[in-house]
């Protein structure tokens, strides 16, 4: 039984790959500070949870979902495309606070604080699928989601993005739309933080905008940095790592009086202990600006 | 040559965790065949924005099992509470009740954490048939959501129905909502708001931990109703001042949150005239409540009342039913009844704690007195 609990962790760290590696994608290669990334993963999350429950297979419900979230990554891009550096992030922290109010406050569609609860199990062609069949359609996501965005940033495309994030104005004067192709990586990243949304809500069943909040960004921002910027492979290590450690304390014996505190401080530890010796990150290549 | 040595150096530190992790485990099962404790798993927030509530409930239990211990046990074995934090996180409250049913083997989980974490873990304790018994999520969605699922705090449909009625006696003839938006806050909302038969004139939230109520209290104040109902926790104090900065007349009613000496004392004279609704018989209360205090030296906080009753409730329905097995343990809940600390415990066929018993209290002198209903 303890493979149960095993594939259970694994899942959420698969999720949590497809989420982290497409946020590295906008950040480190794209030069995105994209701080309202987990609105994505919320849209996605929630437009695959409504669209199920109005009848639609969930294999259609998760490209439509991907496609929603994808679509505002693109509206996004547009709103933002005057600016850069602290300013788009501080645009789009703003977004993200925006759409979780609107999660919060869209009532009759969203239940708001309430959540939606009885989120219906993914089904394929009728049959409804196990942990195990998850996990491994968890993995089968998480590798096309990685194999795309490696093909990109390996491409002529990455290294025009590469160029975006070195010097903008090369690029311009170089005459290539910058502005596209910002959009182009933006909506892309949506997409997979989409694809991520639709398989943690039918995983886990229940969603509420606290899942989608600030806290979350942070976690995001930590894996992504600690990974390293412009490494995909250093993401996925340290996705594994944040999301693995915290079920691993729950195994040391701690007395209970200290026992939230304690597995805090060790979990904080070990992220200080990895800047101290690889500031750059795990896998990092290039320094944050 | 530097960095392979790191990594090496925290790839080692890992598995050295994962082996003590690990040997802890082997430890504790040898343990086990010798003294055999029963072994309940809790979910509760203890780090986190929730903490307060999650420690007032850890406290409530943990008290509760220390009274147990020192008698008779359970079936004559003692018993122990495996803690586990969840942050408030239903993600991680999920994550705790698979390790509970899958590693640890747990047939009864109690769930010290708020609607969100308990929703999502109900269907997983329904699919492998664990007991949960709920002590803090009070949200109206729980009661369909299973056989297996309990809770000692009533729903908050109960609540809202029997404030609505308060209301009512008092002849109040158009309410205000200021509710704080979260499950609980809606909950006692829309309860309210359906069963009272004067007019709700005007419902406002605001966000857990706010601090500025005024654009809320100012169009509130413009509609001038005979009474305003406030959900709310800690930001009563806050709420209470400002409701007098603006000079607003009208009642003030507060949800079970706001039976709280604490936030009355923060308040002062501002918390004057008051009603809080509160479960509780006032002897029971009493009794339990120098108990307590007598044991930790200090009052029992809000919250450690429902999740030391599920600790009582769980033993008197595992010793009926004579067994661990919890399809036993589910079909002797439902006959059970007992007098806690909140008063009667006992379940209607949804697993929710009915019939509880309550008193009205009006803030006097900044202290709670019962009101005349």
């Amino acid at each position: 039984m303890l493979e149960s609990y095993l594939i259970h962790v694994l899942i959420l760290i698969g999720i949590y790959c497809i989420l982290a590696v497409s946020l590295n994608f906008a950040i480190g290669y794209g030069g995105l500070l994209n701080l309202g990334h987990i609105a994505f993963f919320g849209i996605g999350a929630y437009s695959s949870t409504l669209l199920t429950i109005g009848g639609i297979p969930f294999l259609f419900a998760l490209i439509l979902s991907c496609i929603i979230a994808s679509l505002c990554g693109w509206f996004l891009s547009l709103m933002t495309n005057k600016l850069k550096d602290d300013y788009l992030a501080l645009a789009t922290f703003g977004f993200g606070l925006v759409v979780y109010s609107l999660m919060q406050n869209l009532t009759r569609l969203t239940k708001g604080p309430l959540g939606i609860s009885g989120i219906p199990k993914a089904e394929i062609l009728g049959l409804t699928i196990n942990n195990s069949c998850y996990l491994i359609l968890t993995i089968a996501m998480l590798i096309i989601a990685y194999l795309v965005m490696t093909g990109l940033v390996n491409s002529k495309f990455g290294r025009l993005m590469g160029g975006i994030r070195d010097n903008e104005l090369l690029m311009k004067t170089l005459s290539r739309n910058t502005q596209r192709i910002k959009g182009k990586i933006l909506s892309l990243s949506a997409f997979f933080a989409g694809m991520a949304g639709s398989l943690y809500a039918h995983y886990i069943g229940f969603i509420d905008p606290s899942t989608f909040g600030i806290k979350e960004i942070m976690l995001l921002l930590t894996i992504v940095l600690l990974g390293g910027l412009a490494s995909l492979k250093g993401t996925i290590i340290t996705t594994f790592l944040l999301v693995s450690i915290p079920e691993i304390l729950r195994f040391v014996p701690i007395p209970d009086n200290i026992l939230g505190p304690a597995q805090t401080a060790i979990y904080a530890l070990v992220l200080l202990l990895i800047l101290r010796y690889r500031p750059r990150g795990i896998l990092g290549k290039i320094d944050l600006n | 040559m530097k960095n392979k040595n790191t990594i090496l150096i925290g790839i080692l530190a890992i598995s050295i965790f994962i082996i003590i992790a690990g040997c802890s485990q082997s430890g504790h099962t040898t343990k086990v065949a010798q003294e055999s404790p029963i072994k309940i798993g809790v979910i509760a927030p203890l780090t986190g924005e929730a903490a307060s509530y999650g420690l007032a409930a850890k406290q409530g239990m943990d008290f509760a099992v220390t009274e147990i211990n020192k008698q008779e046990g359970i079936l004559g074995r003692q018993i122990k509470l495996i803690y586990e934090d969840s942050q408030a996180d239903p993600k991680q409250a999920v994550s705790i009740m698979n390790k509970f049913i899958n590693v640890n083997k747990f047939n009864i989980v109690i769930v010290a954490d708020g609607s969100g974490s308990t929703t999502a873990v109900a269907p997983i304790a329904e699919a492998t048939k664990t007991l949960i018994m709920g002590t803090l999520a009070s949200t109206p969605q729980l009661s369909e959501m299973g056989d297996y699922i309990f809770r000692t705090v009533p729903s908050d449909s109960y609540q809202g129905i029997e404030l609505a009625k308060f209301a009512e006696n008092k002849a109040f003839k158009t309410a205000a909502i200021l509710y704080v938006n979260d499950p609980y806050g809606i909950g006692i909302k829309d309860a309210f708001s359906s069963e009272f038969s004067g007019a709700v004139i005007v419902a406002e939230a605001f966000e857990n931990s706010d601090s500025d109520f005024r654009t809320q209290l100012t169009k509130i104040k413009y509609k001038n109703p005979d009474v305003i109902l406030l959900v709310a926790r800690k930001e009563l104090p806050n709420i209470l001042k400002q409701i007098r900065t603006l000079g607003i007349e009208s009642a003030l009613l507060g949800s079970e949150t706001t039976k709280d000496q604490e936030l009355v004392d923060i308040a002062g004279e501002a918390a004057e005239g008051l009603y809080s609704i509160f479960f509780a018989e006032p002897v029971d209360y009493q009794r339990y409540r120098e108990k307590f205090s007598s044991e930790y030296g200090k009052e029992p906080a809000a919250y450690s009342d429902y999740s030391y009753d599920a600790v009582h409730v769980l033993k008197k329905a595992i010793t009926k039913a004579g067994s661990l097995d919890p399809t036993k343990i589910k079909d002797s809940l439902y006959t059970t009844k007992m007098y806690g600390a909140t008063g009667i415990v006992e379940f209607d066929r949804r697993g929710d704690a009915i019939n509880k018993p309550f008193t009205m209290y009006e803030v006097v002198d900044g202290n709670f007195v019962a009101a005349a209903p």
